[in-house]
């Protein structure tokens, strides 16, 4: 089945929590093993994002301007001898995409309930 | 854990993965994504190595991770590709690698087994072809039907893709390949039905014995016939194919020496089969041997065209 066009996949909506809560802690930017990382033990998982699930949707995001990234300076990797990170960050869009998808796929609680027959 | 781990075969497995489905894609988001897959490969060992994960685990667990998302990276890229088929993928490059699966093809269609049909001890090929196990019969069968398929598709393909430089030349060697195609499914069952005879033959009586083995030896007859029409006429398919890619510079300018030598050898062949001469079977060999060279390198410059984006350099920086 072809999903709408703009409508998230609860992959898209966890990375979307994830690069969120990672601003608690003051880092606005992360990189795709990072919030694989986040992902997975947010959701109490066992198994880290794959790669291609991972990037695909990171990818796709991206394209709906709903993260930015950007490649971190050569400096930093290279001090570090690694490869260089993309480093991603939520956008307004992105947050005001992730709090209406968080909506809704909350559970239905009589509240909800009531809240939708009004 | 330092970035030397990052050479090892998850690495390069990941890595190359990610290569191979990037292929045909701009220079900059092959790059991309390549820097993407090394960049998390190295956080995920270097991670996990901090954790006291044991290397074989983390070896594993990029397995792991490169496999479940095989899906969604070939997804990926036939989403990224679907506005721009055309232009990444244009037929010449199909019809290449039409002409490389040629070059497996053939050997597999074409070979024939060596039966000795002369009358003189036909008894013994009869008794060589029931030792072949039944297995074998059918594995081998069902890879010529396999290659005759091939046949008749290549056919179609590069019909359609060689018709825009010449039509008659090109509907002259689809017709060739499809013919090739169809005679190699007949050598198929003749050769199922020859090794199913002669299964009998080693089971039978004297009183039916005679019969089988002649009618055995008919088939066979038949089939070394057939194989040799089916070698000529692919070789007829290929030179066609070959000189209308040749006259376009669609492949490398120096495969005309290929061909050229290989039509010598191949006339040389007949010649000396004319005269009686034992040694033709050598010039067969090398002309057929140079068709499929010619097959295989315009194949590779089809497919992978210096300057497209199929060019395999960028491979060479990108991991």
């Amino acid at each position: 089945m072809r999903r709408k066009p703009g409508a998230l996949l609860p992959i898209e909506v966890s990375i979307l929590g994830a690069g969120i809560a990672r601003r608690v802690t003051a880092e606005d930017e992360f990189h795709g093993y990072a919030i694989a990382k986040d992902i997975r033990d947010q959701a109490g998982a066992r198994k880290l994002t794959a790669q291609g699930t991972l990037y695909r949707a990171l990818d796709r995001l991206e394209g709906l301007t709903l993260l930015e990234s950007r490649l971190e300076p050569a400096g930093d990797a290279e001090r570090e001898s690694r490869p260089r990170r993309r480093l991603y960050r939520v956008t307004i869009a992105g947050e005001k995409a992730y709090a209406a998808a968080s909506i809704l796929r909350a559970p239905i609680t009589p509240h909800t309930q009531r809240t939708a027959q009004a | 854990m330092s970035a030397q781990s990052s050479d090892d075969f998850s690495t390069r497995l990941a890595v190359y993965w990610a290569a191979a489905y990037t292929i045909g894609l701009s220079h900059d988001t092959r790059r991309r994504r390549i820097g993407q897959i090394r960049s998390d490969v190295w956080e995920h060992q270097t991670d996990r190595s901090a954790e006291g994960a044991s290397r074989p685990l983390i070896t594993l667990e990029l397995l792991s991770r490169v496999i479940r998302g095989a899906f969604s990276d070939v997804m990926w890229r036939m989403q990224l590709e679907e506005p721009q088929m055309q232009v990444n993928i244009p037929i010449q490059r199909l019809g290449g690698i039409l002409f490389l699966l040629l070059v497996a093809a053939a050997p597999f269609s074409l070979s024939v087994a060596g039966y000795d049909t002369s009358r003189q001890g036909f008894e013994g090929e009869l008794e060589r072809l029931a030792g072949i196990a039944g297995y074998q019969v059918a594995v081998y069968s069902m890879v010529q039907v396999i290659c005759g398929f091939v046949m008749l598709a290549g056919a179609v393909i590069l019909c359609l893709a060689l018709r825009p430089y010449a039509s008659t030349t090109s509907l002259v060697a689809a017709v060739a390949l499809a013919s090739t195609g169809v005679m190699v499914f007949i050598c198929s069952a003749l050769y199922s039905a020859a090794a199913e005879m002669a299964d009998d033959y080693v089971a039978s009586s004297a009183d039916t014995s005679a019969a089988l083995l002649s009618l055995t030896r008919s088939l066979l007859l038949i089939l070394t016939a057939l194989n040799q029409v089916a070698t000529a006429t692919l070789a007829l398919a290929v030179f066609s194919f070959a000189s209308i890619a040749t006259r376009h510079e669609l492949v490398p300018r120096w495969l005309t020496w290929v061909l050229r030598v290989s039509v010598a050898s191949l006339a040389i062949s007949v010649v000396l089969t004319a005269i009686g001469t034992e040694v033709a079977w050598l010039f067969v060999m090398s002309g057929l041997t140079l068709l499929l060279v010619w097959l295989l390198v315009a194949g590779w410059s089809l497919v992978f065209r210096e300057g497209s984006a199929f060019s395999p350099e960028p491979l060479a920086e990108l991991v």
